[in-house]
């Protein structure tokens, strides 16, 4: 089993939606800044609902943001 | 640094005033209980200074804690009590080999309590250090 399978793109989402600060979103979701810059960096990966709360977030479709495996983004 | 954190770093400081409060504890003989208890006092009126700080600036719109942080924490408390657990044995097991099965030993209450003070200590440094490494040594998360 690969490492890391979980890529994500969370922060080009936030600078294609006004540059959305990590704060912003973290409200939005209703989570701390710092597991916004954990999601980002690889470090934690969210629980299903948080999952879907950040793609509604930016509108879009939840593989849009998250990625498993070998997928491309 | 969210409040976990800054709950994890008090409960370190936590700790060491514990660890004090064990060395005062057993050196009764010396001191005697009114200055234990002036000294008892003391250290009660700082350890509520931290959490006066922890939760002064609390801002009701910002979220404290989140799912990750429930996490953190959970994953801390099996750490700290399996510790807890794996070091109570190898107490017991050392006492049984060094003492033998039937012997008795005599204790003072002084020494009881430092005892049990002693395990609040350990327990409570090791759930500290368990939550603050899992957030990364240094306090900013990974902040770039």
């Amino acid at each position: 089993m690969a490492k890391n399978e979980l890529k994500n793109q969370v922060r080009r989402l936030r600078f294609e939606n006004g540059e959305m600060t990590q704060q912003q979103l973290a409200d939005r979701v209703g989570v701390t800044r710092q597991t916004i810059i954990a999601i980002e960096a690889g470090k934690y990966a969210p629980s299903l609902p948080l999952a879907f709360r950040i793609a509604r977030t930016f509108g879009v479709q939840i593989d849009d943001v998250f990625q498993y495996g070998d997928e491309d983004s | 640094m969210n409040k976990t954190q800054k709950g994890a770093l008090y409960g370190v400081l936590l700790s060491f005033l514990l660890a004090g409060i064990v060395v005062f504890d057993l050196l009764d003989t010396i001191v005697g209980w009114p200055i234990k208890l002036l000294v008892g006092a003391v250290w009660g009126g700082l350890l509520l200074v931290p959490i006066y700080l922890i939760e002064r600036k609390k801002d009701t719109r910002e979220v404290d804690m989140d799912e990750r942080d429930k996490r953190i924490i959970k994953k801390a408390l099996l750490v700290s009590f399996i510790l807890l657990a794996v070091m109570s044995g190898l107490a017991f097991t050392a006492a049984f080999f060094v003492l033998g099965l039937q012997s008795t030993i005599p204790i003072t209450m002084d020494e009881l309590s430092a005892v049990i003070y002693l395990v609040l200590v350990i327990f409570v440094l090791i759930l500290s250090l368990a939550v603050l490494s899992q957030y990364g040594w240094g306090g900013k998360d990974g902040e770039k």
